[in-house]
């Protein structure tokens, strides 16, 4: 695996809500998701996933029903919520700006450092 | 991947919630939880064995990964058990506010119906908030101190010889000697500490104003016993209470520095005169604090070292507070830690019985063996303490409750209406009941929606009671004297945080109350089936009618009771309005100076008083000014023992007699007739021989008949002694301290032969009294502007407030008696104008079968006649309840006295048969064929 990268507070629910816009999901599903798209790199442990969906749950970001896997196992499916998706799509905008003003600082702040 | 699902999964969870589908068990939470847990563990360990691993190491990669296992799922419990928490309580908060707004909308299209119920609540429970005001301030509510709980009062009854003289504070059977106080805070270990105090008027000189008001002397231990902290600079401790006058100090209310000082914090350091006695004020007692008398509100606190001086009831010629005979203080404890009152108790009797029969029974003498025996059995009583002491807790104690008690049924009568009117419109509403429950809709939820209308009509009700409650306060105060001279309490009549908690409970109280029966009976089981059988009229309704014109029958029993006691209690204040007093009081102005307590020499009062007397004669339409010592029929008294010529006085008779103090033309100018001899003149003064004036009972007492002119007698404790003066007049009867107390025997002397440093005087005129108000105002303005004018008011004034509490009992408990007559009536014609609504069809058959519209008037009127007899009846006993518990109250009035039941049967009857009558026209003015087509 490759070097782990501890995750930002509040990103995990917003990984998840970006999961969940692909379908409804179980929580292993959204698990293998999350590796998937990351190739391992994010660091965090599974049980923090459920929490996160219980918030997104009371927050009714997500919505939880139970229904059975192909495998016919009952298995308690998320989907995300009409709000869900606006908080994702606020959320996105503002880690974007977030991102490029914070990188847009480091990279010119080096070469305005040596004279 | 498309998940399939089970059933409630399709529902939009707004309306799964809406049906309470959504909801889990906790332990159904639970369950959930570790199935999901299950699912992931195991999903994973197969994905984990598809790469390779066996089924161990993946077992333990897949528990690493989820982290560790027991402590996860404990948080994800926690988690999940709070989401459900805070979504059950949303789901409820939205369930309450559909029911409000489904409430508001129907209440919106019946704004009459919501006006009536706000009204009828808004009196009934205003009245009964304005009457719980006086009862909270007056026998409930305990001191604002600490711990007032582990408080105890002191008392002693039996005989005490020598000299006494209480005060609002209590009875003279709670009053301690000086000396006593020393000795039991000295020898008790029980008690934390002892306080001692005693309430004075006191004439406060600061910079160059004067104020006259109420003040207490207090021992060094009232204040830390009571455990407050200064507002300002400090309160009193024992430092202040070590040597006799040596400490002139003083401690302000808060009240008094806010208002006369602005709050100044400078304050502190001032001098003052306090019945001019140069003080200087050490500090400010806490906001809110008002003394620990109930209807007394101290403006300054002077310590007890120093009450020779201020205290205006001791001669400082003769200072007698170290006598063991002379009982002046009213004496309060703290319980120490784990002691109970019980042991308090014993403790203390065991000290003070020794301190009795020790120190005490020796010094005693003329005593009779059987007073000397009762003396010794003294004993020290210690009760709860916690509301302080006050006269007006047993004064008042029982007008107050019945007041209360009166207002609880005018609150129930207004009940009664208002569940009246939610019954029948609740058989008007039973069409959509029936349609809602027949279409699923849970009778628990229909239920809980019609209470949340009824909570909403009570808090609403209660808001408006507020404003009756304000304004009724506002008349009670208008009653109530304010104590200046004797008369009255000084009471708070707004709203504190105690009234407003009991409207608000009262408010949900009554809602539950009217509402209950209502919506249990709108929402019936059977109602489905009762509106299929009776083609669209639920049959049901007879249960309904029977219980509306109970509840009416109710009515009228509880008004006919209210009725009698207004009728008992006014009847009481005309015969005691018609009291012959012996003295005139019309066209009489009364007030108080006090010259010789601040500002004055005694000298100078003497010439302030001749001066006064002088130019207040002069007054356009004045024909006659005197003065006494004792402000009449204000409460006060003032007596003593009297050794009279020809009097045989053994060492247990009674040889008390009350006492004035007049002016030369005191009896002229009362109107007080003169059977006798002859009244004083300018001349019976400092030097003259001491003369006296006695009234008949006196003259009766003493056994001097009609030949009291001439015999000689003196004030005295002791049966032996000179009898220096000599009796010149014999005068009627008057009365002296109250208005309902009976004329006592009375001494006159003149005060010009012994120079008081107070005086009130007293003014006839001959045009309305009123007018020479201002004139007299002027005139102590003019000879001294300082000089503050007490209880300036017209005789009648102070006659009137001398019996404020049968004036508060009658006046409001007629008030209260109309107020719930009218709710009746109205309660009354709601449901007859329902019933004639309701049997429409019979009478217009009735009518199409040849009745005449005075038979059908007499149906509805014969139901009225049914009501009003049952309820007269039912009255008529409750009437005679009220009437034996109110007996001590009434004057010269039997508590049964016939007339008076028959007056209240009648008014009821007048008003039954007028409000019927509306009803039984409208009924006997149908047109029977249209009656006949309307079903």
């Amino acid at each position: 695996m490759p070097d782990a990268l501890p995750l930002v507070k509040g990103t995990l629910d917003v990984l998840v809500l970006k999961a969940l816009c692909w379908g409804p999901m179980h929580g292993f599903e959204i698990t293998r998701w999350l590796e998937g798209r990351s190739g391992g790199a994010l660091d965090v442990q599974d049980s923090a996933l459920y929490q996160a969906l219980h918030r997104l749950e009371e927050r009714e970001l997500a919505r939880a029903e139970w229904g059975v896997t192909e495998n016919n196992q009952r298995a308690r499916y998320y989907r995300v919520t009409k709000q869900g998706r606006a908080h994702l799509a606020a959320s996105t905008r503002q880690w974007v700006r977030y991102a490029e003003t914070v990188t847009g600082i480091l990279t010119t702040a080096v070469e305005s450092a040596s004279p | 991947m498309t998940p399939s699902r089970d059933p409630p999964s399709g529902v939009r969870p707004g309306v799964a919630r809406l049906f309470r589908l959504a909801v889990r068990r906790a332990d159904r939470v639970r369950a959930d939880i570790d199935d999901e847990i299950r699912l992931h563990l195991e999903l994973r360990v197969r994905q984990l064995m598809d790469e390779g691993l066996s089924l161990d190491e993946a077992r333990a990669e897949a528990e690493r990964r989820f982290g560790p296992i027991d402590q996860a799922r404990e948080r994800l419990h926690r988690s999940a058990s709070r989401r459900e928490g805070r979504m059950r309580m949303r789901e409820w908060l939205e369930v309450v506010l559909q029911d409000l707004k489904i409430t508001l909308r129907g209440m919106r299209r019946a704004p009459g119906f919501v006006l009536t119920i706000v009204v009828c609540l808004a009196l009934g429970i205003g009245a009964n908030s304005a009457t719980f005001s006086l009862v909270d301030q007056l026998l409930l509510r305990p001191l604002p101190v600490v711990a007032p709980d582990r408080l105890v009062n002191l008392s002693a009854p039996g005989p005490k010889p020598g000299r006494d003289n209480s005060s609002l504070a209590g009875p003279s059977s709670e009053l301690f000697s000086y000396p006593m106080f020393r000795d039991i805070s000295r020898s008790t270990t029980a008690l934390s500490g002892v306080a001692a105090f005693r309430l004075i008027p006191v004439s406060i000189a600061l910079g160059d104003r004067t104020r006259f008001g109420q003040g207490a002397i207090v021992s060094g231990s009232y204040f830390p016993l009571l455990g407050l902290k200064p507002a300002l600079g400090r309160l009193f401790g024992p430092q202040d209470d070590q040597t006799l006058g040596a400490h002139p100090v003083a401690v302000l209310a808060y009240d008094y520095w806010a208002r006369e000082l602005g709050s100044d914090t400078a304050a502190v350091g001032r001098t003052m005169r306090v019945n001019g006695e140069l003080l200087t004020v050490i500090g400010v007692a806490p906001r809110g604090f008002g003394g620990t008398t109930v209807g007394v509100r101290p403006v300054v606190y002077v310590p007890l070292s120093m009450a020779v001086g201020v205290d205006p009831a001791i001669d400082p010629a003769h200072p007698d507070m170290e006598s063991r005979r002379y009982y002046w203080l009213y004496l309060f404890a703290r319980l120490r830690p784990e002691v109970s009152l019980a042991q308090a108790s014993n403790e203390l009797d065991r000290v003070y019985h020794s301190i009795i029969t020790e120190v005490e029974a020796p010094l005693q003498s003329g005593m009779s063996a059987a007073t000397m025996a009762r003396f010794r059995e003294r004993k020290i009583v210690v009760e709860d303490g916690r509301r302080g002491q006050s006269l007006l807790h047993g004064q008042t104690r029982q007008p107050m409750l019945l007041l209360f008690g009166i207002t609880l049924l005018v609150t129930l009568i207004a009940c009664a209406n208002i569940a009246n009117l939610l019954l029948v419109r609740g058989a008007a509403r039973a069409g959509e009941m029936a349609v809602r429950l027949s279409l699923g809709a849970s009778r628990r939820r229909l239920i809980a929606q019609l209470l949340s209308e009824s909570v909403l009509l009570g808090l609403l009700g209660g808001a408006a009671s507020l404003l009756v409650a304000a304004g009724t306060l506002r008349l009670i105060a208008s009653l109530v004297p304010t104590s200046d001279l004797g008369n009255g309490a000084t009471l708070s009549f707004g709203l504190p945080p105690s009234v407003l908690i009991f409207t608000a409970v009262m408010s949900l109280g009554t809602s539950l109350l009217f509402g209950l029966f209502p919506a249990l009976h709108g929402t019936r089981g059977d109602l489905v089936t009762a509106i299929r059988a009776s083609g669209g009229q639920p049959s049901g309704a007879r249960r309904a009618a029977r219980l509306r014109s109970g509840l009416v029958t109710a009515q009228i029993a509880l008004s006919m009771s209210l009725l009698v006691a207004a009728g008992l209690f006014v009847g009481s204040l005309r015969n005691i309005a018609r009291i012959d007093l012996g003295i005139e009081v019309e066209r009489l102005v009364t007030f108080g100076l006090a010259p010789g307590f601040g500002g004055h020499s005694h000298e100078e009062a003497q010439a302030v008083f001749a001066e006064v007397e002088r130019r207040l004669g002069a007054i356009a339409g004045v024909s006659g000014v005197t003065a006494s010592t004792v402000p009449l029929l204000t409460g006060s008294t003032n007596g003593g023992n009297v050794r009279v010529e020809g009097f045989a006085r053994g060492p247990d008779t009674d040889a008390n007699t009350r006492k004035d103090a007049v002016g030369a033309s005191f009896f002229d100018v009362m109107r007080i007739p003169l059977l006798a001899g002859r009244g004083f003149t300018d001349a019976d003064r400092l030097g003259a021989p001491p003369v006296a004036v006695v009234n008949e009972t006196f003259a009766r007492k003493f056994g001097l008949g009609r030949d009291a002119v001439g015999r000689r007698m003196a004030f005295g404790n002791t049966a032996d002694g000179p009898l220096d003066m000599e009796i010149v007049g014999l005068v009627s009867d008057s009365h002296y301290s109250g208005v309902r107390d009976a004329e006592p025997p009375l001494v006159f002397t003149p005060y010009l032969q012994n120079p008081p440093d107070a005086l009130i005087f007293y003014v006839r005129t001959a045009r309305a009294p009123e007018a020479t108000l201002a004139a007299i105002r002027g005139v102590v303005r003019s000879i001294d502007p300082e000089m503050p004018l007490i209880g300036l008011k017209t005789m009648p004034e102070q006659v009137r407030d001398n019996v404020y509490v049968d004036r508060l009992v009658g006046l409001l408990s007629a008030a209260f008696a109309v107020l719930a007559t009218l709710l009746a009536a109205v309660g009354l014609y709601g449901v007859l104008a329902y019933t004639v609504a309701q049997r429409r069809r019979e009478f217009g058959l009735r009518m199409a079968l040849g009745a005449d519209a005075g038979c059908v008037r007499g149906l509805v009127l014969a139901q009225v006649g049914r009501m009003a007899l049952v309820g007269g009846v039912l009255g008529v006993g409750g009437a005679l309840a009220l009437g034996r518990t109110a007996q001590s109250l009434l004057y010269g009035l039997d508590g049964s006295n016939p007339a008076i039941y028959v007056a209240a049967a009648t008014v009821l009857g007048l008003v039954a048969i007028v409000t019927g009558w509306l009803p039984a026209w409208r009924a006997s003015r149908l047109e029977p064929m249209e009656a006949l087509r309307l079903e």
